[in-house]
């Protein structure tokens, strides 16, 4: 059975590329959210096998939205993905339980290569 | 894998973000420490960053990513959000408005963008006092009409207008993806306004055959239809309504970066930016304004010392007001600065050889003001010097008229200037007079007719080689119309001249035609070329018997 994906990204763009990726790759996505507060309301709903979870977001930040999603389930497999420039948060993400740290742009082989090493434990 | 297919969603989102970031700038301007504004500042150029990375357009990465490191040292503190980093933001985001019309029209860059990334990291705020003179600080502030309601239909949400900036947190989600809004192309929706056009035109064709017929039955048929077609057009029409605010942004900075070049204290009021205007007429109101809003900053507000001689407070201001009246837009440009003195325009005319002395002294103080809309008395720079103002405002007027408008003046010497503009809700269907010269039927919209007149040949004074007649005790020259247009002069067996008043050059003018064949409701065209390049033409229509008329554009033909 097809894993389920939930994109989370303030840009249209990006969840656009990130979904056109790993549908390809034969991903279900389980569902799509723009800033934290949505990612951890949306977890709870869908319960996703690994989640992307980008950074630099209103609301609530790519970080506390791990943190709280964590806190909910202690398996989610979360891999966080964001722009050069972040890479100081790699340490506080990787404490927090993300599992993976994926730099923007997306390469799509990184990115399938990734998730399957993160599904896989 | 291909990044073409994302092109169109890159250039709309950047666009997006692009605007919350000037909205941010201004926002922050006014309430420096905002929070709020410092982190979505950051996080647009952030996005921006990624998304440009994504699609390999260097150049604007590297703009952005400058953007985002300064707006980091902001939000650590280390920097101060002050008047310089404003500057700089804003020149980022005019960068990456080029560089994006590069992509979209697929052409190697066409601006380098130089040192920008060196200034911003380099930068470091001027210290306090030390300003020198010309520097002086530029307060531009914006005061909200009551807070705007979203659109209210389906379709006018679908249009991608930004959202205010209290909204701007919306903004990184673009509209059309939530419930009960769908994203229309604009294609689809004109299509449907041509249609309702054409249905329109339809109409007075049945109203036609309906007055041969003489059946009451039929014309009550009609005359419900007429109702129903208005219902749809009213409709139709508010889907192509997009709020004033489209637009508006790019006033608070033309005003800021005038202010600023010429040293000025301006205080900017912006109020009805939740008006909706037709989007085929926004754009076109832009240049018009901008030209407004720099006269009135550049040769209306007077420097500071000069307004404090005189008892007004060192800063100026200029308030740019949006309202709606039933069917009409009004936009008005208020400043407090040095007004016009009309004696000074007629004197400046007659030196220009624009006016005799004579006619000078027919002019009212309103007729002298609107002076300033003839072509050759705007440009002349010693006049602008003396006059304060009208650089380029007989393109202002003909730009306003062509969208079936009209410019008006009031101005008081030392207490201000208001520039009213009055515009038709849509550019699509007008109401207009046909007439008739010579074997054709032409049409002038109705906003360029003052009155129309049946004036006997005794009513006809010479004056030297003119030909005038007295209305409301002024003296108004006649012209014809068939001249104009060179066709054959009407004969006018019975002694009667039909004609219509209009303004042009600033003055009135009798334009005679051969008949008045009455007022209709025209559904135009715009004409493909070469003939949208005839001067005097501003369209085609089809009149309800089928036949066609060209839309006449006054200002471009006298």
């Amino acid at each position: 059975m097809a894993l389920k994906v939930m994109i989370v990204d303030d840009s249209l763009f990006m969840r656009k590329m990130l979904r056109d990726i790993l549908v390809e790759e034969g991903y279900e996505i389980a569902d799509e959210a723009s800033d934290g507060v949505e990612a951890v309301e949306k977890y709870k709903e869908c319960l996703p096998d690994l989640v992307t979870l980008d950074i630099v977001m209103p609301n609530k930040t790519g970080i506390e939205a791990l943190q709280e999603i964590m806190a909910y389930d202690a398996g989610a497999r979360v891999v966080m993905c964001s722009a050069i420039g972040q890479e100081a948060l790699t340490t506080a993400a990787t404490e927090a339980g993300a599992k993976a740290f994926i730099l923007k742009p997306f390469n799509p082989e990184l990115v399938t290569r990734v998730l399957r090493e993160v599904a896989q434990g | 894998m291909d990044m073409s297919q994302y092109k169109a969603l890159f250039l709309s989102e950047s666009r997006e973000y692009l605007r919350t970031i000037a909205e941010q700038v201004v926002a922050l301007e006014q309430s420096p420490g905002e929070r709020s504004a410092v982190d979505a500042l950051f996080r647009g150029a952030h996005s921006l960053k990624g998304m440009a990375a994504s699609m390999e357009y260097g150049d604007v990465v590297v703009v952005a990513h400058s953007m985002e490191d300064l707006m980091a040292r902001v939000r650590d503190g280390a920097v101060p959000f002050d008047a310089g980093v404003a500057d700089l933001l804003l020149e980022g985001v005019d960068l990456i408005d080029v560089l994006l019309q590069d992509v979209e029209q697929e052409r190697p860059s066409t601006l380098p963008t130089g040192d920008y990334a060196q200034r911003l990291a380099i930068y470091t705020p001027a210290p306090p006092k030390a300003a020198p003179a010309d520097q002086a600080e530029t307060q531009v502030s914006a005061v909200e009409a009551v807070p705007s309601p979203a659109p209210t239909t389906p379709a006018a949400a679908a249009d991608i207008a930004p959202p205010p900036a209290a909204e701007a947190e919306k903004a990184k989600e673009p509209a059309g993806e939530a419930g009960g809004t769908v994203r229309v192309k604009t294609e689809l929706l004109d299509h449907l306004i041509n249609l309702t056009g054409e249905l329109v035109t339809n109409k007075q064709r049945l109203l036609t055959i309906a007055g041969e017929l003489a059946s009451p039955a039929l014309n009550d048929a009609i005359s419900e239809t007429a109702k129903l077609l208005r219902s749809l057009h009213d409709e139709v029409m508010k889907v192509r309504l997009m709020p004033f605010e489209a637009i508006s942004d790019r006033f608070q900075r033309s005003v800021r970066s005038v202010a600023k070049k010429s040293g000025k204290e301006i205080h900017f009021e912006l109020t009805g930016r939740e008006i909706g205007l037709d989007r085929g007429m926004l754009e076109q109101l832009v240049d018009p304004l901008n030209h407004i809003l720099r006269n009135a900053v550049d040769h209306g507000i007077e420097e500071s010392g000069e307004r404090e001689r005189g008892g007004k407070p060192a800063r100026g201001t200029v308030r740019l007001a949006v309202t709606r009246d039933r069917d009409r837009i009004q936009i008005t440009v208020r400043d407090d600065g040095r007004g016009m003195e009309p004696a000074t325009m007629i004197a400046a005319a007659i030196a220009k050889g624009i006016l005799t002395p004579e006619e000078g002294e027919l002019l009212s103080p309103r007729q002298a003001l609107m002076l300033s809309c003839i072509p050759g008395f705007s440009t002349a720079k010693e006049v602008t010097d003396i006059s304060g103002r009208g650089v380029g405002m007989d393109a202002v007027n003909a730009a306003i008229q062509k969208l079936g408008g009209t410019l008006g003046i009031e101005s008081e010497p030392g207490v201000g200037t208001t520039i009213t503009l009055r515009l038709p809700l849509t550019i699509a269907i007008i109401h207009a007079l046909v007439v008739q010269v010579g074997q054709v039927k032409a049409a002038i919209p109705v906003n360029a007719v003052q009155r129309t007149v049946e004036l006997s040949r005794r009513q006809i004074e010479t004056m030297g080689k003119r030909q005038m007649f007295q209305l409301d005790d002024e003296a108004i020259p006649l012209l014809s119309l068939n001249r104009v247009l060179g066709l054959p002069l009407g004969r006018f067996p019975d002694g009667i001249l039909p004609l219509f008043v209009t303004e042009a050059r600033g003055r009135r003018v009798g334009i005679v035609v051969d008949r008045l064949l009455g007022q209709h409701e025209l559904f135009v065209k715009q004409l493909g070329r070469p003939l949208s390049k005839m001067a005097g033409v501003a369209g085609g229509a089809t009149l309800g018997d089928g036949e066609i008329v060209a839309i006449l554009d006054l200002a471009g033909l006298l």
